[in-house]
């Protein structure tokens, strides 16, 4: 022991310096995972596309590798096979010199890793045994370098070779891992390609691998050909690393979920929505052909870091009059394992993040990027070999050690699709990505429903359906309702019918100006807003229940939206028809008849300020007024006109303190507050939206501007010069006292274009402010880009265009034309070789010569 | 007297070369032997065997009393190894390597390491790697003699060094020993220097011991014969066995004896050329005692090798 611990201080001494840096990496590591970006408070649910973005990072990489040089350091330095070594003839006990390596590698190596790994794990929050399961994760990367180490010191004793001796010390090192284990899981070992054939299959290849081994040693001492030696070790190396790589990836982990499931088993409850029944609308005898549900499991009970993957699915389909039909089973990879058992294929981040506990997890694989299983159908008899009348369907589900079975009443009947009215949304996962700069909501329809598809319906009908349905997340924070809809890969139609499926929504911070999720309670601030698209729907039943206008989104314009105006009698009638709340109405009662009028005034498309949909408007806007600013807050188009108009008519001056307390979360408000003269008392909050707000909205500007204020101006002036919109600008340029601050600035950015350009990928900006601003030179820019015949340039030439809007004046062009841009287009390309100028009176470019005919 | 080293039939075989071929080997107690030969003999690899830095192919080697495989930190902790291949701990300088040595010995002598770091006169906080050659090999016997071994095996100690370090090397040696009593056995090929040291003298040629006796021995029986010949008298066609190295120019005759006795090579000489010729002997040096064996095992070898054909 005494010749143990002075071996251990002479190799302290020795690798002092590649201590330290094993030291730099480790803090780095921690660093790296537990730093205050990685946010580790917020729930990051699994999420397919990250698989991309993960790996080993080279941290990790790093460290092993450093922990190889650190072996290597402290083993080779005193190696017992060199026959000259110093060591070898003193009187150091073996036991001592190993004991001695053992316990600086130990010290220096193993233990700075276990603790690192525990560290993490725990400040993830896992209980201890999967502290203790991860940090086994890491000593399996860990441990097969020092077994290497061993190996090659060991095997190499006779051998002059560097080269042999590594191989042989490599492949020793591989075996030791198989080895390893082994002892700890025996043969069955996990992988997430786990089933029962590929534990045969890898079974085999242990077997073969040892046979490799055996082989090869035989070679290497009896027939010491040099071909066959190399073939043999190349053999052994490249069947011990896809050996190493994917049977043993962690034996540890496999035999603990088998534990945990084992005992998870009796109190989880696994349900199986059956998401959808489809009926069919055959095409020559209508009948169902075929029930479609998605098969997501859900484990109400089972901890956050597991992910399920399903076995096998059955069904079976029992009418009334007892005709059992079955579907053919189909069958997925069985598997129920801690979310970092594919550690080689996600981020060291995520584990522990895991979801909620209660949470849904579709089907996901360590290596596979699907999230779904799959919208899984019944196929019926053929059709009249079933009757009809009430009938159950029997749904299987196996994994490892789960079994369960669900249940579905049903009533099978010939004709054409029913509409069960089942409409109730549940949110089943909500995830706050910060790194990804979004929020996702997976969600569902909760209940077992008919629902025919839209298009089916369309195209059998030629109207619109009565249900279409779009998702937002509203974010209190941001004050905004937007969502970009993934459906999930089950979307499908069943003999031309499609069933809501989960959906995921997600909401992206993608500008600048946004704040973006940074604290936990954030997440639960969160709405999803869920919208009939019917042009006479009702505001659908949200999860939160906040009502808010139907969100109109031009995007969506060309593919669901309808495009069609009920007629004036229509709307008349319609909202005559609509129930007035009575005056100890609900919330919810108002909210709803709100929406009702907002429907009604998207669908007609026109109104005023005494539109009889207005009136009715702002007859409730001062009693209700907390409803109607939620509204104004993430409507718009003819809704947020409407629901303006209502605000400025309704609100009464004492209620201008709603407004004004509002103000920070919804600068927009401002122009409430200008159109009814109360900017001055919100003087003080206008003037903190500067510290709170990296930008502001156009009203808010305009009010701010109205103070004659340096500060005000300042401000103004930063965002002409710092942002993209144009906002500012238009303001600014009303303001004479800050003429040439803003012809100073734009030149400024004019000239800095190509900076721009390669900072933001675009120079439209800074393109579009110089054409309002008159500078010739850049409408000769755009004329060129106009030339160029480049779709993706000519697209965004004509959003210039519009920022061209009426600053055109060219003989024989009408004065509507001018905000024409397929006309301004034309003039400009026809005007290629003439010579603009630009008239700051009128605020127009003008032909040089008809400037001079002119004047 | 008990033998330290005891080597009996040793043979190690690298593929078809034999590096040693039956070697037989004692070194007495208290004994300072030479282990001399010319380079490719096999001195380096019989020492590595001794010291179980390599396994023998055949063959027994006893250190110490133990079997040359089986040494083990209790007889390593007698042995003082020195050799010019010597990987030493370059990283550390004369004080780290002394203080990495000490606590593995019981019997280290503080004073006596004292007192030789004195005499050696090395530089005690340059780390190794920074030290000329025979400074470095100072700091090894150093640390290898500090203990107070029983037996000091020195491989090629002297190559490399420049004379005056080499004489200082030896000098230091030479008192050590002399003071110590200890056993110690020399591989080297510079004799002249082994000379002032050894008492005893082998001499290994391709991998067979050519000869294993004291120095005073050794010295004894070998002796430089020039012979005048009486004019016409004929050069004898033969000659006996102990003569070698026979050269005639003209009526001169010279030879090496090899087993002097006093009085003997006059009756031989007069014997071979009658009494008119005139004997003039002359001792040997050890070097001279080399050289002339080695030409003669050169000889037979090659005699031998067309005797094979």
């Amino acid at each position: 022991m005494r010749l143990a611990w002075h071996q251990f201080c002479k190799d302290v001494r020795y690798a002092r310096v590649l201590l330290l840096g094993l030291g730099v990496l480790l803090f780095l590591d921690l660093v790296q995972t537990q730093g205050w970006w990685a946010n580790r408070n917020w729930v990051a649910p699994f999420d397919s596309r990250d698989l991309h973005h993960f790996g080993i990072n080279w941290i990790i990489g790093a460290l092993v590798g450093g922990c190889g040089v650190m072996a290597f350091t402290a083993v080779f330095r005193d190696s017992p096979h060199r026959e000259n070594s110093f060591i070898r003839t003193r009187p150091m006990p073996a036991s001592s010199l190993w004991g001695g390596k053992i316990l600086f590698l130990g010290t220096f190596v193993l233990a700075p890793l276990v603790l690192i790994e525990m560290v993490n794990l725990t400040l993830h929050g896992l209980e201890g045994k999967l502290v203790w399961a991860g940090t086994w994760e890491r000593l399996t990367l860990v441990l097969p370098v020092l077994i290497i180490i061993c190996a090659v010191s060991g095997a190499a004793e006779n051998s002059k070779s560097p080269v042999i001796s590594i191989v042989v010390g490599y492949v020793s090192g591989m075996i030791g891992i198989g080895l390893i284990a082994i002892a700890v899981r025996g043969f069955g070992l996990s992988n997430t390609n786990e089933n029962v054939d590929g534990t045969v299959i890898r079974h085999a290849l242990f077997v073969l691998a040892a046979l490799l081994v055996g082989f090869a040693i035989w070679e290497i001492r009896h027939r010491p050909r040099p071909w066959l030696r190399w073939t043999v070790l190349g053999s052994m190396v490249i069947a011990t690393e896809w050996f190493a790589l994917y049977a043993p990836t962690n034996p540890a982990m496999a035999g603990l979920a088998q534990a945990e499931v084992t005992k998870l088993a009796e109190k989880a409850e696994l349900r199986l929505p059956l998401n959808s029944v489809g009926l069919a609308q055959g095409e020559s005898k209508p009948g169902l052909t075929s029930i479609g549900w998605t098969p997501s499991p859900r484990l109400d009970h089972l901890p956050a870091d597991w992910i399920v993957r399903w076995q096998r699915c059955s069904a079976e389909l029992k009418t009334a009059n007892g005709e059992t039909h079955h579907a053919l089973p189909y069958s997925n990879t069985p598997l129920v394992f801690p979310r970092y058992y594919s550690l080689a294929n996600e981020d060291m981040r995520s584990i522990g993040g895991g979801l909620p506990e209660g949470s849904i997890i579709e089907s996901q694989s360590g290596h596979s990027s699907r999230r779904s299983m799959g919208y899984r159908t019944f196929d019926l008899p053929p059709r009249g070999q079933w009757r009809e009348g009430k009938a159950q369907l029997s749904v299987h589900g196996h994994a490892n050690v789960y079994q369960w079975k669900q249940v579905a009443d049903l009533e099978l009947k010939r004709g054409v699709a029913k509409k069960d009215g089942l409409t109730q949304w549940q949110i089943l996962a909500l995830a706050v990505k910060p790194e990804h700069n979004q929020i996702q909501v997976v969600f569902e329809q909760s209940g077992p429903g008919l629902q025919m598809s839209a298009d089916q319906q369309l195209r059998r009908s030629g109207r619109w359906p009565a249900n279409r349905y779009e998702f937002l997340i509203y974010d209190p924070v941001n004050k905004l309702a937007r969502g970009q809809e993934h459906r999930s890969s089950s979307t499908g139609s069943v003999g031309g019918h499609t069933a809501f499926q989960r959906r995921t929504t997600i909401l992206r911070f993608q500008e600048g100006s946004l704040r973006q999720p940074g604290w936990k309670s954030h997440p639960e601030s969160l709405r999803l807003l869920v919208f009939r698209m019917d042009y006479l729907g009702t505001l659908e039943k949200t999860l939160a229940t906040q009502i808010s206008p139907k969100r109109h989104r031009a995007w969506y314009g060309n593919q669901y939206s309808n495009t069609d105006r009920i007629s004036r009698e229509d709307y008349l009638r319609r909202l005559a028809e609509l129930e007035v709340p009575g005056e100890n109405a609900s919330r919810t009662v108002v909210g709803n008849y709100v929406h009702a009028i907002l429907q009604l005034i998207e669908a007609h498309r026109r109104h005023h300020d005494n539109d009889p949909g207005v009136v009715a408007l702002t007859a409730l806007a001062s009693k209700y007024p907390e409803i109607f600013l939620d509204g104004y807050s993430v409507a718009d188009g003819d809704s947020r006109r409407a629901l303006f108009q209502a605000l400025r008519n309704g609100l009464q001056p004492e209620q201008k303190s709603l407004v004004i307390a509002r103000l920070d979360e919804q600068p927009n408000l401002a122009d409430l507050l200008n159109e009814r003269g109360w900017q001055d008392d919100a003087r003080e909050e206008l003037f903190g939206l500067l510290d709170h707000h990296s930008s502001l909205p156009y009203a808010a500007l305009k009010s701010l501007a109205s103070f004659n204020d340096p500060k005000a101006d300042e401000r103004i002036l930063r965002e002409v010069r710092e942002t993209r919109g144009d906002n500012a600008y238009q303001i600014a340029e009303r303001l004479p006292r800050l003429a040439d601050r803003i012809d100073q600035i734009v030149t400024e950015r004019w000239n800095n274009r190509s900076h721009h350009y390669r900072t933001h990928g675009s120079l439209d900006h800074d393109l579009a402010l110089a054409i309002r601003h008159g500078n010739p030179v850049a409408l000769a820019e755009l004329i060129r880009l106009l030339s160029l015949h480049n779709p993706q340039r000519g697209s965004m030439s004509t959003t210039i265009l519009s920022t061209l809007g009426g600053r055109l004046n060219v003989p024989g062009m009408d004065r509507r034309d001018r905000y024409n841009t397929d006309k301004v287009r034309a003039v400009l390309l026809a005007a290629r070789d003439r010579q603009f100028r630009y008239n700051r009176v009128l605020k127009q470019f003008e032909f040089v010569e008809a400037n001079t005919e002119n004047n | 007297m008990n033998n330290l080293i005891e080597v009996k039939d040793l043979r190690k075989r690298f593929k078809s070369t034999h590096a040693i071929d039956g070697l037989t080997l004692d070194v007495p107690e208290g004994s300072v032997t030479a282990f001399l030969g010319p380079n490719g003999a096999g001195k380096t690899t019989t020492i590595k065997c001794l010291l179980n830095l390599q396994t023998p192919t055949s063959g027994v080697a006893k250190v110490l009393g133990t079997d040359s495989t089986q040494l083990g930190p209790k007889e390593f902790s007698r042995i003082g190894y020195v050799s010019e291949n010597m990987e030493l701990p370059e990283w550390m300088n004369v004080v780290e390597l002394l203080d990495y040595c000490r606590p593995m010995y019981d019997t280290w002598d503080k004073d006596f390491e004292r007192k030789m770091l004195k005499e050696f006169d090395l530089p005690l906080k340059t780390r190794l790697k920074s030290l000329s050659r025979g400074q470095k090999m100072k700091a090894a016997l150093l640390s290898s003699l500090a203990y107070r071994p029983k037996l000091v095996v020195l491989d090629e100690p002297f190559s490399g060094l420049d004379p005056l370090v080499r004489d200082e090397f030896i000098h230091g040696l030479l008192e050590l020993t002399e003071e110590e009593g200890w056993t110690v056995f020399i591989s080297s090929h510079d004799i002249d220097e082994v000379e002032r040291l050894t008492d005893r003298v082998a001499i290994l040629h391709s991998g067979r011991l050519q000869l294993n006796e004291s120095n005073d021995d050794l010295l004894g029986r070998f002796r430089r014969v020039e012979v005048v010949l009486p004019e016409n008298a004929a050069p004898p066609l033969s000659q006996p066995e102990d003569w070698s190295g026979l050269q005639v120019e003209g009526r001169m005759v010279r030879f090496i004896h090899r087993h002097h006795r006093n009085g003997n090579i006059a009756e031989e000489v007069a014997k071979a050329y009658g009494a008119e010729a005139k004997t003039s002997v002359q001792t040997m040096t050890l070097r001279e005692i080399f050289v002339a064996l080695a030409k003669t095992f050169r000889l037979e070898t090659h005699r031998n090798g067309q005797g094979g054909k």
